[in-house]
């Protein structure tokens, strides 16, 4: 596989950094084919995460150029999200109607499924470790 | 939209100037779920385009570098979830049961107490996509369409919401697993939880990202098709 041979010349991080960008690139490409021409009803970053950690484990390493490109990518998602919540501004007229509902909504789910979560998991872990012994 | 390539640059760096005052402001108060730079950054650009006279859809369009990022963001978890695979292993069923059960009983609330309130469409299908990560609740909205700017904007509020409270309920609930509360705090509050979880213990914080992923994936192969016949 290309990519995994790559990491190991010695790059130095900026060409590494080129080359983890080229490949999370192409997986994205390669993503957004597969939904176009299969209507399949995932979005493209979703599949490509599939794919990339199928990709790793079949490797059984996460190659140098990957491992580069991810802590910075993954360290600042925040800075991603901002086009897109800045957006509220383009909604003022939804905020004004459903805001305080979804703000009920929004509280009252996510504090419940919380605690459940929480919870059955610790339930099912006791479960699993009685059985054990 | 023609988008001035003077102008994308200029966008493009204060959006990165603004961000890194406030991720500066956020560590400086403790990581205090309020100050999120997500919600302090956009409140100072909304106010920068108000100011310039710009207006959402041109920002939006220079930015677009930016959103793209967002993907690539997306598809490097697989990185850390790789990383976490022999625990994954070892705990997947029970995980794995406990968080598809949680994602269910918090999207039927969510779309309960919405439709209750006779919510408009685009914001119960924000409702829906609220607790997976922003990334994906985006491309499912988009899939659906409904409004990627209402989404994103629930899902962050989601997110802190978890953040704030969540530790407060687990406490309030005894719940001390390190495990358990990551998986809830990743699979409720996605990304902002994970951080928040991170600052409770490291295992906490891989089992939030873990889980973070996991929620993505499943809601993403499950949530379109459920919006599609629920005829949102």
């Amino acid at each position: 596989m290309a990519p995994s041979r790559l990491s190991l010349l010695p790059l130095n991080k900026a060409l590494q950094l080129a080359v983890g960008a080229s490949i999370l690139l192409v997986l994205r490409s390669l993503s957004h084919w597969i939904v176009d021409a299969t209507t399949l009803p995932v979005p493209p970053a979703a599949l490509g995460l599939m794919i990339l950690f199928a990709l790793l484990v079949l490797l059984q390493r996460v190659p140098a150029a990957l491992e580069t490109i991810a802590s910075p990518l993954l360290g600042h998602m925040n800075l991603f999200f901002i086009p897109a919540s800045v957006g509220v501004i383009a909604l003022g007229g939804v905020l004004v109607g459903d805001g305080a509902g979804l703000l009920v909504a929004m509280l009252v789910s996510t504090g419940v499924g919380l605690v459940f979560c929480a919870k059955l998991l610790v339930r099912l872990r006791r479960v699993d470790s009685t059985d054990g012994s | 939209m023609a988008a001035d390539p003077v102008f994308t640059g200029l966008w493009i760096a204060v959006t990165i100037g603004v961000y890194s005052l406030m991720l500066r402001l956020y560590r400086r108060a403790n990581s205090f779920s309020l100050m999120h730079p997500v919600i302090t950054s956009s409140a100072l650009i909304i106010g920068l385009l108000a100011w310039s006279g710009a207006d959402y859809p041109l920002y939006r369009a220079h930015t677009e570098l930016l959103h793209d990022c967002l993907e690539l963001a997306t598809i490097a978890i697989a990185i850390p979830l790789f990383r976490e695979r022999h625990r994954l292993r070892a705990l997947a069923i029970p995980l794995l049961t406990s968080l598809s059960a949680a994602t269910a009983l918090n999207l039927c609330l969510a779309y309960a107490i919405g439709s209750s309130l006779q919510l408009l469409p685009d914001s119960l299908i924000a409702l829906l996509s609220k607790s997976v990560t922003t990334p994906v609740a985006i491309g499912i909205t988009e899939l659906s369409g409904g409004s990627a700017a209402l989404t994103a904007a629930v899902v962050i509020t989601t997110g802190i919401i978890g953040a704030m409270f969540g530790p407060l309920l687990l406490r309030y609930f005894q719940i001390t697993d390190p495990v358990a509360s990551g998986v809830a705090m990743g699979t409720l509050a996605h990304g902002v939880g994970t951080a928040r979880a991170f600052q409770m213990s490291p295992v906490s914080g891989a089992f939030a990202g873990l889980s973070m992923a996991l929620c993505a994936i499943i809601t993403s192969l499950v949530l379109p098709t459920i919006i599609n016949h629920l005829g949102i």
